[in-house]
């Protein structure tokens, strides 16, 4: 064991004499390549030391005594074990240290960069050798025991530090507790390409090993001429060439390819980052350029804006409110609110007419400094208010529509220089109170849109204030406009059993409407206006009415019919049953209730496959002259007019006689929906079973989108008269 | 059980305490470890109710156009699909794309071109079809997103991810989202309002999982407001109660409701008094926003006649603004009849001429009043519809079935780029170039609202979710 021991001490020895002699004379060798080899296991073997001289420091200090009092009697190998660790710290350390002066002889290591990592490294060679070699004294004195320690540990830690400043960047422990503040605060018109957009790349993929301490390929990229200097395989770019030169075609190789940079393993270019070092070469590789100089649809500028911020987007430095004072001003009529999150700018909006008062806004003279929106839309705001807010300086935008402003104070607003949209539509202001804004430095957006501001003077005034872009928003005397259909009120009217009433409304003001009763069109002239009371109608009707309004189009016409309820069938059977998507009960032809387009409501029986054969009881034989079936036309959804209706009446089912047939015209293209009450007149008839028979179409015509197909027969109310 | 309603007192369960109790210090070694800048930054500490960075706009307005419109007919131009009308559907362009019940049957896809006239309109161009003439006026304030995609072919699935970023109707409505990372502006109404109206066309339904808060705290509902004399129900006071004696019952029922709180510790109970507060200053704030009967004549020729007549889309578009301007954060609209699977340009005719005017009046409504820079529009359905015809094609008519691989959307307003985004190839059926998926969509919608979309997080069941979940990014093209 004794004589391992020895050989190991030796060999350490003999090692540190060569850690001496390099050290002195090792800028005169050359490494052989074999040892290159050898330097490359620094970053392996460095952990060793590093463990084991803690592992020994520990042992020495704390651990040994109090391991070797406990077993009375045995031999106590303690200190072997400790001589172990100490011996084993120092063969590594010295060996860690003669690999690291192997690899700093490659290429791309300044010897300023390496100079501390060096002399700190070959220290705790020294010192973990000499700690082994007086250790039985250093074991006998408490002070220098803890010296050793102590001594060999802050070598072992400083010269790992540096190690790993070179290996990882020098801000590289520190970085989480900087404050991350990367983001741009260049906006894309201010921003120098090469400065706001390609230096920061480089810095983050590129000078990890391209910077004055560790120098790859002899290449710095941290200023202008190291980058125009280029590395040892020459120059970066070549503006001539296809390809831009060497830092592009590097970028460009494959990942597996070696000469890919960056290097596979470390953080790689992204998509954009690429397109921007290639355009900013292409471009010129300008050092000075803005980006403003170049077109807007350059990529280069497209790729810009994406990355900086856009320029409207403003950082406020003055200081954040007393947030007590915020918190008092703040309710629910009056709402105080940050722009954003460790935003100081605050934004003040008013809710509630009846709540507002010249003090209410006074009050925010407390946050005059931090407010910069202000929404006073609809409240009752005066022209005295308006010195209140010529007051608050950092106004970028203030919304004054509709509020009972005159315009006579307006040259108040003057004192905002920041403000940069104003809004006054629906306040009287005119021309002459305007031209005062062209005084205001960064006033950009007007809103003028119902105001005093005849059209001729908008157009002056646009000239006056060129650098503001008036909004004059819409209006309604350019337009020539269709009025809506006249609503009927009372629907459930259509089908009545006495006189009867119709209520028509319009909801535009002063719509007159107009209508006939006999079918004819309505007329703005002759045709009876409608009033109040309504019209009062007395047998079935058709009604047309149509709105008319000076200043628009008159409205489509409400075409109407209304039934008088007749005789009731007391009982009715269907010979088919109509389908049961759309079966309502019998009853259903004489509940007074008509359908609409709606052909799902239930108010509607439908027929496909079969006729419709509905059989009608009367318990008392009953006098019959006139039968109207109401069915519905929807051409998209297949429902079209029967082929064929008929009327059959007699005293039973067995023995009918045919009223009356009818064939209704078929549409010949595509119509709206539409549905149509089938008169059916014949000389008076005494019966007690009346059979109506409706035949859907069979085939659909030709131009029809279903053509081929069975349409439908819908048909909602008998009437029987 | 007395146990249990202590440990609830304390709103602190045996998991909780355990779990916190053994993270302690461990977590936050692990997490310095995992997330480098842990104690770097403050801005790791997201308080709900602030944007997190300077928002482009403060509010929404949804003009959901529920059922799908035809991106074929309105805004996708393709005069190949004219040129092939009736030709099959080459399968090179399908790639086994799955179809829906309706066509996979169906043995031939044949192409059907659109029947409407398309014109490029506006600085960027944009291609419009006659059936927009309104929307084409304002063309210049849109950002036509044209390749929007989705991961559903049916409506209730692809409407719900639209509405909640996942297929299935358990998660919080993108409203809902808003409204808890926000907070509401207008502490008088509903940060979250949603609006229905119905056209002629085939008709798809809406359901209230759509507006649902999820496992968000339900003072993030979208509260529904119907046409009508009580736009929001049970809202005004019975006969024979006053306001006063409404204020004092409600402090009572606020008291026994703190009583109960303190007892049970059930943040549910402390929405609740907050609900009835709201609903209380509801009363008031309420029939002044919905009142429309004073708007100027000039507003109702914007919108058109319609705009008066309740439960139209039109008046749902006037109190959409009206909300918004009163500081409602998310009003969300629905449309149903767009579902064209037959005689879609007969129907997509009515839809148009009850959307078109309304939607673009909007728009020059908000910017005429100074607010469309700080209101985000959206208009879009829930997936396209395909390039070939489902059913009997003819040279007038035709259906279009569900195409969840590229259609057509339009925002405004707050932040957003206008002009017209990605490409699709000549059948309109594939992306050929920047894909915005609806999780993109939402990341950039809560971009644009000043959220990051990775920190806008809730824990439940003991992850955390995103709208977003674990997908999207923001898309930097359309943001301007």
């Amino acid at each position: 064991m004794n004589k391992t021991k020895n050989l190991t001490y030796n060999t350490t020895f003999a090692l540190n004499c060569l850690l001496l002699f390099l050290v002195v004379f090792g800028n005169t060798l050359a490494v052989p390549i074999g040892l290159q080899f050898v330097g490359r296991m620094h970053p392996l073997l460095l952990h060793f030391p590093i463990v084991l001289l803690v592992l020994a420091a520990v042992w020495e200090v704390f651990l040994s005594k109090k391991l070797g009092n406990t077993e009375g009697g045995q031999p106590i190998t303690n200190n072997e074990i400790g001589d172990w660790i100490l011996l084993s710290a120092a063969l590594t350390a010295v060996l860690s240290a003669l690999m690291g002066l192997f690899l700093s002889q490659e290429e791309g290591y300044k010897a300023e960069a390496i100079f501390w990592h060096k002399w700190t490294g070959v220290a705790v060679a020294f010192l973990s050798f000499v700690w082994y070699s007086f250790r039985q004294t250093a074991r006998q004195a408490k002070g220098l025991r803890a010296l050793a320690s102590v001594s060999s540990l802050a070598a072992v830690v400083w010269a790992g530090h540096q190690g790993a400043n070179i290996t990882h960047g020098e801000s590289f422990l520190t970085a989480p507790f900087q404050t991350k503040n990367e983001e741009k605060q260049v906006s894309a018109d201010e921003a120098v390409i090469f400065t706001d957009l390609v230096k920061p790349i480089l810095e983050k993929k590129c000078m990890s090993c391209h910077n004055t301490q560790k120098a790859k390929g002899d290449l710095i990229m941290e200023t202008q001429e190291q980058l125009l200097r280029g590395g040892k395989n020459g120059k970066l770019w070549d503006l001539a060439a296809a390809d831009l030169g060497l830092m592009m075609q590097r970028v460009h190789l494959p990942l597996d390819e070696k000469k890919h940079m960056p290097p596979a393993g470390k953080p790689q270019l992204t998509t954009e980052e690429t397109a921007i070092l290639f355009h900013w070469l292409k471009n010129g590789a300008s050092f000075t350029k803005k980006v403003s100089e170049l077109a807007d649809t350059d990529t280069l500028k497209i790729l810009a804006k994406a990355i900086l911020k856009s320029s409207d987007t403003e950082v406020y430095t003055f200081k954040a409110a007393d947030e007590s004072t915020i918190k008092k001003l703040n309710n629910n009529y009056r709402v105080i609110s940050p722009l954003s999150l460790n935003s100081p700018a605050l934004s003040v909006e008013f809710f509630g007419a009846s709540f507002f008062s010249s003090e209410k806004l006074s009050e925010l003279k407390g946050i005059k400094e931090q407010l910069v929106h202000l929404g006073l839309n609809k409240m009752p705001v005066k022209d005295e208010d308006l010195k209140t807010i010529a007051g608050f300086g950092n106004l970028r935008k203030l919304n004054l529509s509709f509020t009972q402003i005159t315009g006579a104070t307006l040259g108040e607003l003057k004192s905002l220089k920041h403000l940069r949209q104003l809004s006054l539509s629906g306040t009287p202001v005119t021309m002459a109170q305007l031209e005062d804004l062209a005084q205001m430095p960064a006033l950009k957006t007007l809103q003028l849109w119902n105001t005093g501001v005849s059209p001729q003077d908008l157009a002056a005034l646009k000239s006056k204030l060129p650098n503001i872009s008036i909004e004059s928003g819409f209006r309604g005397d350019t337009v020539v406009a269709r009025l809506s259909m006249p609503i009927l009120e009372n629907d459930e009217v259509q089908v009545f059993k006495e006189d009867t009433k119709i209520t028509l409304k319009h909801y535009v003001k002063g719509a007159v409407i107009r209508y006939t009763l006999d079918g004819t069109a309505p007329d703005s002239l002759k045709s009876p206006a409608y009033t109040e009371g309504g019209i009062l109608i007395n047998q079935s009707t058709t009604l047309k009415a149509k709105a008319f309004l000076e200043g628009w189009v008159s409205s489509d016409t409400l075409t109407q019919q209304f039934y008088k309820a007749g005789l009731v069938a007391d009982s009715v059977r269907f010979v088919q049953a109509p389908n049961p998507q759309y079966s309502g009960k019998g009853k259903m032809l004489f509940d007074g209730k008509m359908g609409d387009s709606n052909f799902k409501s239930g108010k509607w029986l439908g027929f496909k496959e079969n006729p419709m054969e509905a059989v009608l009881y009367f318990n008392q034989p009953v006098t019959v002259s006139k039968v109207t079936m109401n069915t519905l036309v929807l051409i998209g959804s297949y429902i079209m007019p029967a082929q064929e209706l008929q009327v059959w009446g007699g005293s039973s089912p067995s023995n009918l006689t045919l009223l009356k047939t009818l064939t209704p015209t078929q549409p010949t293209k595509e119509a709206p929906f539409y549905t149509k009450g089938f008169e059916f007149s014949f000389p008076a008839k005494q019966v007690s079973v009346l059979k109506l028979v409706g035949k859907s179409v069979q085939k659909l015509p030709p131009w029809h989108p279903g053509k081929g197909d069975k349409g439908w027969f819908f048909i909602d109310e008998i009437f029987i008269n | 059980m007395e146990k249990e309603i202590l440990e609830h007192g304390l709103n602190i369960n045996r998991r909780k305490f355990l779990s916190s109790l053994g993270i302690g210090i461990g977590s936050a070694a692990l997490g310095s470890l995992l997330i480098p800048d842990l104690f770097g930054s403050k801005e790791d500490a997201i308080m709900a109710g602030l944007p997190h960075f300077a928002p482009k706009a403060k509010r929404v307005i949804y003009l959901f156009q529920n059922g799908a419109p035809s991106q074929l007919d309105l805004f996708d131009y393709k005069p190949k699909l004219n040129e092939m009308h009736g030709q099959d559907l080459p399968a090179s362009i399908r790639m086994g794309q799955r179809l829906t019940g309706m066509t996979a049957n169906q043995a031939k896809f044949p192409l059907a071109g659109s029947v409407f006239k398309f014109k490029q309109y506006g600085e960027h161009g944009t291609w419009l079809s006659e059936l927009l003439p309104h929307t084409s006026k304002i063309v210049n304030d849109l950002c036509v997103i044209k390749t929007i995609h989705t991961e559903a072919i049916n409506h209730d699935p692809a409407l719900t991810f639209f509405q909640t970023g996942a297929q299935v109707g358990n998660r919080p409505s993108f409203g809902s989202w808003l409204s808890y990372g926000l907070g509401s502006e207008n502490k008088n109404l509903p940060a979250f309002c949603v609006l229905l109206s119905k056209g002629k066309g085939n008709g798809q339904g809406v359901y209230s999982k759509l507006w649902t808060n999820g496992f968000l705290d339900s003072t993030h509902q979208g509260v529904q407001f119907s046409s009508g004399d009580n736009p929001v129900l049970y809202l005004n006071n019975p006969d024979a109660i006053d306001k006063e004696d409404r204020r004092r019952m409600l402090d009572k029922v606020a008291e026994l409701n703190g009583e109960s709180y303190k007892e049970f510790g059930d943040p549910e109970i402390q929405a609740k008094i907050q609900q009835y507060e709201m609903a209380f200053r509801m009363q008031t704030a309420v029939p002044e926003v919905t009142d429309i009967r004073n708007e100027p004549k000039d507003i109702i020729k914007l919108y058109g006649p319609d705009c008066l007549i309740p439960g139209t889309y039109a008046a749902n578009c006037l109190l959409a603004r009206k909300l918004s301007e009163n500081g409602v954060r998310f009003v969300q609209l629905y449309h149903q009849g767009w579902d064209g699977h037959g005689n879609l340009p007969g129907e997509i005719r009515g839809q148009c001429m009850d959307t078109d005017q309304a939607s673009a009046a909007l728009i020059t409504d908000l910017k005429q009043r100074g607010l469309l820079d700080e209101t985000l529009v959206i208009w879009g359905g829930e997936f396209g519809r395909t390039n070939y015809c489902q059913g009997p094609l003819t040279k007038e008519s035709y259906g279009r079935d569900h195409h969840p691989r590229c259609f057509t959307i339009w925002m405004a307003g707050g932040g957003v780029k206008p002009g017209v985004y990605g490409e699709t190839d000549e059948f309109g059926y594939n992306i050929t170039e920047n894909p915005v998926h609806v999780n993109d969509f939402h990341a950039t919608a809560l971009h644009l609202m000043g959220l990051d979309h990775e920190k806008l997080t809730y824990k439940h069941l003991g992850r955390r979710y995103r709208l977003t979940d674990v997908a999207g990014k923001v898309v930097k093209g359309i943001v301007a």
